[in-house]
């Protein structure tokens, strides 16, 4: 009966959690989370761009200042998404022996997630075509790593 | 689970007593709650673990001792791993779950003032 109790009490006793932990026990990797997120960037940077008011009159510029900022609200979040996503690819699944057969993979992901920052602060469609092609280029390092077909396939 | 530490494991589990609830209700003795799978099969999540906290007069570390560790990342947050090896100062921890462990491997070597305890008891869940 005491033992019982006491097992009760040692269960349910409040107590701070301590990590045995794992970044990514599933193991599960693809760049198509970060394709999609950079794809929806230059998407918005392109509807940004192509943006003008319907007209003079206040609730054109109203219209014109509210989905200027929706476009914009996306644009910064899809960067920080592909940003995150990269992060992830670079940190977590590839290892030391990886710069063994891809001896730029540092550069590669630091500058495309350089072009993420640049894509999020600005309005700028070469920087987020360049990311799309650095994000293109990471594709392709990932499943030649896994030797699979590195077929590059876009959403839009 | 590395070789020849089932027997110095055993020794570590404990059923729940009095005296030890006690020491943890007065706050004497430190205790932690285990969340994840990087130590099975030693240590399941929700397992309760108590550690003594390590001091200038208390260093006491060996391989295979199963310690508690701030993440040298992520602020705040700890880890509970087992000791490797030890180079000059330095520890690889690793998890018992080798296939589902983050630890030295990804985030390298440990700093001694890293550490702040040594698992001493381990209450099953």
């Amino acid at each position: 009966m005491l033992s019982e109790t006491l097992t009760s009490i040692f269960n349910k006793l409040p107590a701070k959690s301590v990590h045995a932990h794992c970044d990514g026990p599933c193991g599960v990797y693809d760049p198509a989370s970060a394709r999609v997120a950079a794809e929806a960037v230059l998407s918005m940077t392109k509807k940004l761009i192509a943006l003008a008011p319907a007209g003079n009159d206040q609730a054109s510029i109203s219209a014109y200042n509210n989905t200027f900022s929706r476009f914009v609200a996306i644009k910064e979040e899809e960067s920080q998404k592909a940003k995150k996503e990269l992060l992830i690819l670079w940190t977590d699944y590839f290892k030391p022996e990886h710069l063994a057969t891809y001896p730029d993979l540092h550069d590669t992901f630091w500058k495309a997630a350089k072009l993420c920052s640049a894509c999020k602060v600005n309005i700028d469609q070469t920087k987020a075509e360049e990311l799309l092609a650095a994000v293109q280029k990471i594709h392709s390092m990932f499943w030649s790593s896994k030797g699979r077909s590195d077929n590059w396939v876009t959403a839009s | 689970m590395i070789t020849g530490l089932q027997q110095a494991d055993k020794s570590l589990f404990h059923k729940p007593d009095l005296f030890t609830l006690f020491t943890l209700i007065i706050g004497y003795r430190q205790h932690l709650r285990v969340v994840g799978t990087s130590m099975e099969r030693t240590l399941k999540e929700g397992d309760l673990v108590t550690y003594k906290k390590l001091n200038k007069r208390n260093i006491d570390l060996e391989i295979g001792d199963i310690v508690v560790a701030f993440h040298p990342k992520t602020k705040n947050k700890l880890l509970i791993k087992r000791i490797h090896r030890i180079y000059q100062n330095k520890f690889d921890l690793r998890g018992d779950n080798s296939l589902a462990s983050t630890d030295s491997r990804e985030f390298g070597l440990i700093e001694l003032d890293l550490i702040i305890g040594k698992v001493d008891k381990i209450f099953s869940k």
